[in-house]
């Protein structure tokens, strides 16, 4: 039913039955609280005059944003703005005493269209200007001998992230790490290790690199 | 002030002081703007027929729906849990699981002081889990080795401990996950030597989880 204008009554005119019904009771139906339906609607404007739309409640955790076209509010379940990369395996760099860049077998996601199927190493393509944050591990393990210090870094200004001086022969250290960096867009984020030592048997076993988008600022 | 929908008139029907207060009085109180009281209120549905007004909420916070799923309310972006534990004795090369006596914060029902050494995903998507654990100092002589992991099975840390220091492992940790995962933490210590004195564990333990939003 659809909602009509009260005309302006003056002194002496007559207010029907009819326009009782039309006026009042039908824009009365026309509005809320009569639309309501269910519990968590709200209401929203569908056009620029006296239309609108329901809103039905979301599902927890939903948050309220702005649809695709910009015409309506929404609830949705935010996505992430970010990419996680995984390596599982056993990889011996070939030069020892070098940096040795990670090749990422494994998308577990990509919520931005960070990853760049391009490059074997260079897999994360920042998307648009902003702050980030970039973190994960890198698991490796020692040779016998290997006396040495692995390190990690991120790129691309071959940020240290990671050292662990004085590891123990055959150990199996875990370097973690938490960056917030400003990049710019098509900036390329890369991982890389460095093989401590000539003695054999330095391995990467797994790595994992997340980015994740967190704001402007200016 | 509750709704109620006018019946149809017809001419000749007499219409009341009584139905003027029930129909345009309390059903112009029960719409917007009558359930308005104060500026930034929000109209929203508690019902067929009926609502109520949102009170604006504080500066920074988003509109959410509430965990029944039947209105929205303000709240802040994060949905997450912050615990610690106090000090723990561990047993030489056996993992253990940690029990967390403090609550910083939960926000999404992620922990229970009755279940305290499980931390649980509340429901899918992704989540960053970042804590510190800090290790007693060894008092043997020798360097243990440190490990901490996640859901039995996501190692997210390992360090050495020396000789009479105290020893601490940070992790970050990003990952998907389904909905009722268990995300308890475990630490253990190892060595090749001779057992540790009986009180060698950890001094504490804080773990956080932090919902990112799904993918």
């Amino acid at each position: 039913m659809a909602y009509k204008v009260v005309p302006t009554v003056v002194t002496g005119d007559y207010w029907t039955a009819g326009q009782n019904n039309t006026y009042i009771r039908d824009n009365f139906k026309a509005t809320l609280p009569d639309l309501w339906t269910a519990a968590g609607q709200m209401v929203y404007a569908t056009t620029s005059t006296e239309s609108f739309g329901l809103l039905t409640i979301g599902t927890y955790p939903n948050r309220l944003t702005v649809n695709a076209g910009a015409t309506a509010p929404e609830w949705v379940t935010p996505q992430v703005n970010g990419i996680l990369l995984t390596y599982s395996g056993v990889t011996n760099p070939s030069v020892d005493d070098d940096w040795f860049p990670v090749s990422f077998g494994t998308k577990v996601y990509d919520g931005g269209s960070y990853y760049d199927s391009t490059s074997t190493y260079n897999q994360i393509k920042i998307p648009a200007d902003g702050i980030y944050q970039t973190s994960g591990y890198v698991y490796v393990s020692l040779g016998t001998y290997n006396q040495g210090t692995p390190k990690a870094r991120i790129g691309p200004d071959d940020h240290l992230v990671w050292s662990a001086k004085g590891s123990i022969n055959g150990g199996y250290p875990i370097g973690t790490f938490c960056i917030v960096r400003r990049y710019a867009a098509n900036d390329l984020i890369y991982l890389e290790i460095y093989n401590p030592y000539e003695k054999a048997g330095f391995t990467l076993r797994e790595a994992r690199l997340s980015v994740r988008y967190l704001g402007v600022s200016t | 002030m509750a709704y109620t929908a006018l019946p149809t008139f017809i001419t000749g029907d007499l219409f009341t002081a009584a139905n003027a207060n029930s129909y345009w009085r309390d059903n112009f109180a029960a719409g917007a703007p009558g359930v308005f009281a104060a500026a930034g209120d929000l109209h929203y549905a508690t019902g067929a027929n009926a609502g109520a007004a949102l009170t604006i909420g504080d500066a920074g916070q988003v509109l959410s729906v509430n965990s029944g799923g039947t209105a929205p309310e303000w709240d802040g972006s994060l949905i997450g849990v912050g615990v610690s534990s106090t000090d723990t004795n561990l047993v030489k090369n056996e993992y253990k699981t940690v029990v967390f006596d403090t609550e910083a914060f939960d926000t999404g029902s992620f922990y229970s002081s009755t279940n305290s050494d499980a931390v649980t995903i509340p429901f899918a998507g992704v989540f960053q889990l970042s804590g510190t654990v800090t290790f007693d100092a060894s008092t043997d002589g020798t360097a243990p080795f440190l490990s901490v992991r996640i859901g039995g099975t996501n190692m997210v840390g390992f360090g050495w401990g020396y000789p009479g220091e105290v020893s601490a492992i940070s992790f970050c940790y990003t990952n998907k996950f389904a909905a009722n995962y268990n995300a308890y933490l475990e630490v253990s210590y190892g060595c090749t030597g001779t057992a540790y004195s009986t009180d060698y564990g950890i001094d504490c333990a804080d773990y956080q989880i932090v919902w990112l939003g799904t993918t």
